[in-house]
């Protein structure tokens, strides 16, 4: 932190890009692939830059303890890690201050778009992984993570994804890499749905003046709109191929023993 | 259920429009905001002209069982009027059930016959198929019919496996008979 007064030739190139070749308002690319692990009913994989995030949701089931429990609808309940290997130093595994924060603002960014009142007294439990940090990882677990929940078939109102916009050398640019976080002055991620363009997420390190603050919601929102496409197209996909490998869902249950009761 | 042979279902995902509320009733898997009925999960568009409802017909259910689904479960309780189970699976579903979900299954349901007594049907720890004749906050089952009833249970007397005899079930350990309400393909079964 710090940054009284950074050079912004640190972060600049003479032709007004980014040290990593971005322009100012551009996103590091993003790669977004839903359902792949098989034993969750719902996960994602995101690639976002270096970052490298699985989720996977469970549920709604049994919410132990009991005491978290609501009788008007379902807990929702993420959880972000980040690996051991995940950072260059190795990482003290389990929880930690900045982890339990992230898991809190996402467990209510998510709990913003899923329809919990159908399910009362259960608990959805979301799970983050960070496999490799190269800073914007709740932004990016956020973005996963609302995959994976459209992935299980749990009923929510809409996606949701989250980008941040920052400050480097006095100038707002979206989407900070960790080179540009590590000596960043502000930092302001932001969770926004797809529909309704609610946000549902919103923390911000250090200070912006007014004008670069809305700059940074404008990056943030313009931004947003990439990254529900990406969230769409990778739903999209994750279907076509269910619709390719069984065209009839109703299939397997035509030839059951359901039919047992008229064959007496 | 659906008139929309026509052309190929339209997979919409969360949030995405599905019908106006002044043509359809929100239906499964949708909710209405504003005049509008939006898609709560990925799905299929699915309108009912009948009920003039506009449903989304999950691309992927959660595995959570539904009418008519024939589940796998284990029985939990033998109780006088209603034997509890737990369910394990539902079939044709490769997934864990992850909740845990108890069915319930009233004497009434247990086969067409009169039923004098729920423990001439069914004991604690056997596995039972079933359908799901309601799945609203508690799931309800029948084993009514051929293929329905226990799949596999174990000696209450000395817990050796048992065999098929006429109508009955009986342990050659200990030479001893218990009684069931049994699937036809009870100790082979193929799915």
């Amino acid at each position: 932190m710090g940054g009284l007064s950074v050079d912004p030739t640190t972060f600049f190139r003479s032709d007004g890009k980014r040290v990593s070749g971005r322009a100012v308002d551009e996103l590091r690319p993003v790669k977004i692939e839903a359902h792949v692990l098989e034993n969750a009913p719902g996960s994602c994989y995101l690639e976002w830059g270096k970052n490298k995030i699985v989720a996977a949701v469970f549920g709604p089931r049994e919410c132990h303890p009991r005491h978290q429990q609501r009788q008007d609808r379902a807990v929702v309940r993420a959880t972000y890690n980040m690996n051991a290997f995940s950072v260059e130093d190795r990482k003290r595994p389990g929880l930690d201050r900045r982890s339990q924060e992230i898991s809190k603002v996402v467990s209510e960014a998510l709990a913003a778009v899923v329809l919990t009142a159908p399910f009362p007294r259960t608990a959805i439990d979301v799970y983050m992984e960070v496999l490799q940090a190269d800073a914007g990882t709740r932004c990016a677990a956020l973005t996963a993570a609302a995959v994976a929940v459209a992935d299980a078939g749990i009923p929510m109102t809409e996606l949701v994804a989250a980008v941040a916009s920052g400050k480097v050398g006095g100038t707002v640019v979206l989407d900070l890499d960790k080179y540009e976080d590590n000596a960043g002055e502000a930092d302001l991620p932001m969770g926004i749905t797809s529909r309704t363009h609610r946000v549902v997420l919103m923390q911000m390190d250090g200070n912006f003046t007014t004008e670069q603050y809305h700059q940074a919601l404008d990056y943030n929102f313009a931004a947003a709109g990439v990254l529900h496409e990406k969230q769409r197209d990778a739903l999209r996909s994750r279907y076509q191929t269910v619709a390719a490998r069984q065209p009839q869902e109703g299939g397997a249950e035509a030839e059951d023993p359901g039919a047992s009761s008229e064959e007496e | 259920m659906s008139d929309s042979e026509h052309d190929p279902p339209q997979l919409v995902l969360p949030g995405e429009q599905v019908a106006i509320s002044e043509e359809f009733l929100p239906g499964e898997n949708t909710y209405e905001q504003d005049g509008v009925i939006f898609a709560a999960a990925p799905g299929y568009i699915e309108l009912d002209s009948g009920e003039m409802a506009a449903h989304v017909r999950p691309a992927l259910r959660m595995a959570r069982p539904r009418i008519d689904d024939i589940v796998i479960g284990r029985v939990r309780d033998v109780r006088p009027a209603v034997v509890i189970f737990q369910l394990l699976h539902i079939r044709g579903d490769q997934r864990e059930l992850i909740d845990e979900l108890d069915g319930v299954l009233h004497i009434s349901e247990i086969e067409e016959d009169y039923v004098t007594s729920t423990r001439d049907k069914f004991r604690p720890g056997d596995f039972v198929r079933a359908r799901v004749i309601e799945d609203g906050v508690s799931i309800r089952l029948s084993t009514k019919g051929r293929r329905l009833g226990v799949v596999l249970s174990r000696c209450g007397r000395c817990g050796g496996g048992l065999v098929v005899h006429h109508d009955y079930l009986w342990c050659s350990e200990c030479e001893w008979k218990e009684f069931r309400k049994l699937a036809a393909d009870y100790d082979r079964i193929d799915d």
